[in-house]
């Protein structure tokens, strides 16, 4: 079993950063590519597994274009949006449409510029297939939730909306754990690292039991969060109760003194803002975790080498919700220093394991020569942000 | 003498190896057996970044990795990269904090509304209908319903609105203001307002009719709203949120989740804020035309505290002022003090006022 290390450091990574945005503003954003090239290579650097390192091998000037393509869509969206709302469907359906292009460009392009002991990973799924994915059973799922929606309710009688209203969760549910099941595999199993091929069998099933836990820890948790807002409000609601009660009985309602009692809650509404984004990565924290156990688990590379994943839950929420209150402590200046530390978490609980020798196997990988036609077709490198 | 790893081209097959410099001559060797000794510009180096691995590019395609990183910068690179200079100097990193800082301030505080004021003049007023058309025709649909004043009433306004209120409004573009009423509620509570739209659709509420105790109060109602439009905040505030859009989308696009939280709240706060300056601009626009045309600026101190009042608000604390995107009701009150005072001296304008511009 060996451990990934992450060797990255919050104050090295800190200088890199915040050059990284100063050049990134004084040029008006056109250092972005580069920006994100030397961001990216400090992080694939310093992931480390048998003290051999992984790499990051994009230039700014391959990013460029596609950082290019992506401002003007946003410009074009943007002015769209302000002169003929009417038209905003029209443009979010040619971008549904090419979504899953980018998508798959973006994983293709992603995956062949990031190394590790000196070998490319390359991916090789085919277009069909994310079209299937991001586009056909998304539509499909909708249609069927709108279907349902349409012929439940529009019988009007009790049974068949009450039918309706189980339905739709079930679809839903079903629908996303099927989507997951189907992206992560698609993902994996077209991955080849040298002449090594990942292996992945997910069932949809077991996404839909980290779904129901995740939604019982979802359930907990607000429950907890009301708890938590009802105990130190219980002296304070009683009391405003009762004064209410006593002037509308009185006849002495006065605003005034009614838009004082909103505001004295200002504190609290602050606390359960608080409490509520807390609550909600809790959820987030639980999903993560599992999903990446799950994964992991089913993971194979070169029918022998097995992955293991070690997150603990509460500790992940722990170190989300710590660093976004530090984060917002410290206006910003600590987000080099939480994302050291997350990816730290991420890495260090993530186990390579396998039978063989992994040192030899890591040092005979080779990387099959790529053909001069997938090269002329990667002059438009996307790269949509993708994260495994 | 630099120590590494000498890889073959695209393969994971990796030994122990040297590189020796001598002048502009290197040697590569593996346990002590010479394999390459040629020149130094045939080498293709990757950039500094840190003490993270660097690579060295043979002609042939051999790939030679070391963390060395001072060695190659003294011996081969012989000059040291300018982004890493930038990275490893103390200086510079506190001096670009500061400059960020600054640079952020100054942008968000008169940069954008700056940009947004010069830009606003530029679009053409088609666009300008266009947009007021949309957002009328939805509010229609959702918010408002018809009007229930009587029609002798709305009459009276009217004729208010084209006799007294038009000849004021020194209008150079192509725009006509026309005035509507409509009926708003909220849970039950009719809501006393008034809204502009950039192609010079000026909206009363019927409750705020029924508020006003004096024509003028409705002139000064008026005339603040037609600030709106004749100034174009409507298109400003769109071009400035599109503006902060976009410099938090090209600056911290991929802070990922952690961050964006963060900054979400930040631009909603100064957002807000930008819309208070215009307020302020629109009251200041209303109050020199009232003096102007000898109307006290009073009545509309008057009809504001009863629409306060009427939705609760009063003696707004610092938080709620903060938040709100109409400006604190003090300071508010205390230029329209000194309109009135301008006023009862009967000087035509009141100039001193803008430096009660507020600070915070």
């Amino acid at each position: 079993m060996k451990r990934f290390k992450f060797e990255g450091k919050a104050f090295e990574y800190f200088k890199i950063w915040i050059v990284n945005i100063f050049l990134t503003i004084i040029t008006l954003g056109i250092y972005y590519p580069w920006a994100k090239v030397r961001n990216n290579i400090y992080f694939y650097r310093n992931t480390k597994l048998l003290d051999k390192n992984f790499n990051y091998l994009a230039t700014g000037k391959q990013l460029f274009l596609g950082y290019l393509i992506a401002i003007c869509i946003l410009g074009i969206y943007l002015i769209i949006d302000i002169i003929i709302p009417q038209f905003n469907y029209i443009f979010a359906i040619l971008l549904f449409i090419a979504i899953p292009w980018v998508i798959w460009r973006s994983i293709k392009f992603n995956m062949k510029v990031t190394s590790f002991n000196n070998v490319r990973f390359k991916f090789d799924g085919k277009l069909s297939t994310v079209y299937l994915i991001y586009f056909i059973y998304p539509l499909a799922l909708f249609i069927l939730i709108g279907l349902t929606i349409a012929i439940t309710f529009s019988m009007k009688s009790l049974w068949s909306i009450i039918i309706g209203v189980l339905l739709i969760p079930t679809l839903l549910v079903l629908g996303f754990s099927f989507l997951e099941v189907k992206k992560h595999s698609y993902i994996f199993n077209f991955l080849e690292y040298g002449q090594s091929r990942f292996k992945i069998d997910l069932k949809t099933k077991m996404f839909i039991k980290i779904l129901f836990k995740t939604l019982a820890v979802a359930i907990l948790s607000f429950i907890g969060l009301c708890l938590i807002m009802f105990i130190i409000n219980y002296s304070s609601i009683t009391q405003i109760i009762e004064q209410i009660n006593y002037m509308s009985m009185s006849g002495t309602m006065d605003s005034d003194y009614l838009s004082e009692i909103l505001k004295s809650f200002i504190p609290q509404l602050i606390l359960f803002y608080i409490l509520a984004i807390i609550a909600n990565f809790i959820v987030y924290a639980y999903y993560q975790t599992r999903v990446r156990e799950y994964i992991y688990s089913n993971l194979v590379l070169d029918e022998k080498i097995t992955f293991t994943s070690t997150l603990k839950f509460l500790k992940l929420t722990y170190i989300i919700v710590s660093n976004i209150l530090v984060i917002i402590i410290t206006l910003g200046l600590t987000i080099p220093w939480a994302k050291v530390r997350l990816t730290r978490y991420m890495l260090e609980n993530t186990l390579i394991s396998s039978n063989i020798d992994l040192n030899t196997f890591l040092n005979e990988q080779t990387a099959k020569e790529s053909a001069i036609g997938e090269e002329i077709g990667d002059v438009l490198n996307i790269d949509a942000g993708i994260v495994i | 003498m630099i120590e590494g790893f000498l890889y073959k081209k695209n393969s994971s097959d990796n030994q122990k190896a040297k590189l020796l410099v001598s002048a502009d001559i290197f040697t590569l060797t593996i346990e002590n057996q010479i394999l390459k000794k040629e020149k130094i510009s045939s080498l293709t180096i990757s950039s500094r970044l840190a003490n993270t691995q660097r690579e060295i590019l043979f002609e042939d395609g051999l790939v030679f990795l070391t963390n060395d990183n001072d060695k190659v910068d003294k011996l081969i690179v012989k000059k040291r990269s300018f982004l890493h200079f930038l990275e490893s100097n103390l200086f510079i990193i506190l001096l670009s904090i500061i400059m960020i800082a600054l640079l952020i301030f100054s942008f968000t505080k008169s940069g954008i509304p700056y940009l947004s004021k010069k830009l606003s003049s530029h679009i053409p007023l088609k666009i300008s209908k266009a947009i007021s058309n949309n957002s009328l025709e939805v509010l229609d649909k959702y918010i408002f319903k018809k009007s229930n004043l009587s029609d002798s009433r709305r009459d009276e306004i009217q004729i208010l609105f084209k006799n007294k209120i038009l000849p004021l409004i020194n209008e150079k573009r192509n725009l006509e203001y026309k005035l509507s009423f409509r009926s708003w509620d909220i849970d039950k509570k009719a809501i006393p307002n008034a809204l502009a739209f950039p192609n010079g659709e000026i909206i009363l509420t019927d409750e705020i009719v029924k508020i006003s105790e004096n024509p003028n109060e409705l002139i000064s109602i008026i005339l603040h709203e037609i600030a709106h439009v004749k100034k174009q905040h409507g298109m400003q505030r769109i071009l400035e949120s599109s503006f902060i859009t976009i410099a938090i989308i090209s600056i911290v696009g991929d802070v990922s989740m952690l961050g964006d939280l963060g900054i979400g709240l930040g631009s909603l706060l100064i957002n807000n804020n930008y819309s208070r300056d215009h307020e302020q601009e629109a009251d200041i626009f209303a109050f020199d035309k009232m003096l102007e045309n000898n109307i006290n600026p009073k009545y509309f101190i008057t009809i504001m505290d009863r629409i306060n009042k009427s939705i609760g608000l009063k003696n707004e604390n610092k938080i709620l002022n903060y938040l709100s995107s109409h400006p604190n009701t003090n300071t508010r009150l205390l230029i329209a003090k000194k309109y009135e005072e301008c006023f009862n001296k009967q000087l035509l304008n009141c100039d001193s006022i803008i430096s009660l511009h507020p600070i915070e």
